[in-house]
């Protein structure tokens, strides 16, 4: 059993496989070199499937070996064990993409931003550490094990405490307006087998945003509180369905000697 | 306020560039009377519902106006009047085109409001 994040691991490797029939005669099985995991939250059993190696580089099918988890490398460590005759043999396997590191993220906030970037943003999780921290916005909805140029870029973050870090996202001109995945590596370590998702959209353009309501127009009355709305739109002259943007309001009265009247911005969250 | 006096409305939005730049139409201009009632104020008040209306008029007006000015169909085009005539509207609605597309849009917006 292997503690990760979000679930705990349970490991097998070989052991003799059959089909046991309830109430018939049990026979012997096949020895078998497979390795297999069931994820504790789910009840999910997966078969793994090493990269990069031929039936050549596992282990011979055996049965009764003793294994260990080797945290430091995150490995799977077997030795010896039965076929025919007791085994001397060693093996590794390394399950890193399985049980991911020692961190994990599970929030960012906000969870949407410009396409331009440098939007700050805080993101939670556990295990955090102080140290190289890059925070990976990958095109898409499902997690990756590597980081590519072709579909992700990263920015560093600020170490805050173990649950929390902060940075600003990097711009996502390169893939336009879309939503992404957003992991984490630490020092150099994995990429987080958890991730949190964030939207990119167009940048909010004054050019094309207008202005309209009462307040903006003739013989308000006095005295009295005037609203008007200020409609953030993107390039394409799109309404902006999210907040955040920043504006400012200075109303003056005309003359000489103007007077500033005071207002108050109210952002919806909704453009 | 407090006084019938017209105010200049300045909008600026703060850009990727980290510009404060004039939203568009900005600044505006407003007012106030203390002949107006209070509930004119509000967003779905009668100073909206009488306001949306009238700016629809005034844009179908003019459209109606410079189309007609516009068009060259019966007209004597060897006389340099008519041409000026014809050439002034074109430069018209070329001028006033973000003018009017902001008013468009500013119904638009307004309509959704009711």
């Amino acid at each position: 059993m292997v503690e990760a994040i979000p679930s705990w691991k349970y490991f097998i490797f070989g052991g003799e496989s059959t089909d046991f029939h309830e109430g018939a005669t049990r026979s012997f099985g096949t020895v078998v070199n497979s390795a297999c995991y069931l994820d504790i939250e789910t009840l999910k059993w997966s078969t793994i499937h090493p990269e990069n190696q031929t039936p050549a580089d596992f282990p011979d099918p055996r049965e009764y070996s003793a294994m260990s988890y080797d945290e430091r490398n995150s490995r799977l460590m077997v030795f010896g064990g039965w076929n025919n005759g007791w085994l001397q043999s060693m093996y590794s396997l390394n399950v890193s993409k399985i049980v991911g590191p020692s961190y994990a993220i599970t929030e960012i906030i906000p969870s949407l931003g410009q396409l331009s970037g440098k939007v700050p943003v805080t993101i939670k999780g556990c295990g955090f550490n102080d140290g190289n921290i890059q925070v990976i916005f990958t095109v898409g909805k499902t997690a990756v094990d590597t980081i590519s140029s072709k579909n992700s870029c990263q920015t560093n973050a600020t170490f805050e405490n173990e649950t929390t870090i902060t940075a600003e996202t990097p711009s996502f001109e390169a893939f336009g307006p879309k939503e992404c995945t957003v992991q984490l590596q630490i020092n150099g370590g994995d990429l987080t087998t958890t991730y949190a998702s964030f939207s990119y959209f167009m940048n909010t353009r004054a050019y094309k945003s207008l202005c309209y309501g009462p307040g903006l127009l003739e013989d308000q009355a006095i005295n009295t509180p005037a609203e008007f709305i200020i409609q953030a739109r993107n390039d394409l002259g799109e309404n902006r369905t999210s907040g955040r943007d920043q504006f400012q309001v200075k109303i003056n009265t005309h003359g000489d000697n103007p007077v500033e009247i005071p207002n108050e911005i109210i952002d919806n969250d909704d453009g | 306020m407090n006084e019938d006096k017209p105010v200049k409305i300045d909008i600026q939005f703060l850009d990727d560039k980290g510009k404060w730049v004039p939203v568009r139409g900005s600044p505006y201009s407003a007012s106030f009377s203390q002949k107006t009632p209070a509930s004119a104020n509000n967003l779905t008040g009668s100073a909206m519902t009488k306001h949306i209306p009238h700016s629809m008029e005034r844009l179908i007006t003019f459209m109606k106006e410079t189309l007609q000015g516009s068009l060259i169909k019966d007209k004597d085009l060897t006389d340099t009047k008519v041409l000026i005539s014809v050439k002034d509207n074109v430069e018209l609605v070329s001028a006033e085109n973000d003018r009017i597309m902001l008013q468009l849009d500013q119904v638009d917006e307004s309509l959704k409001l009711l």
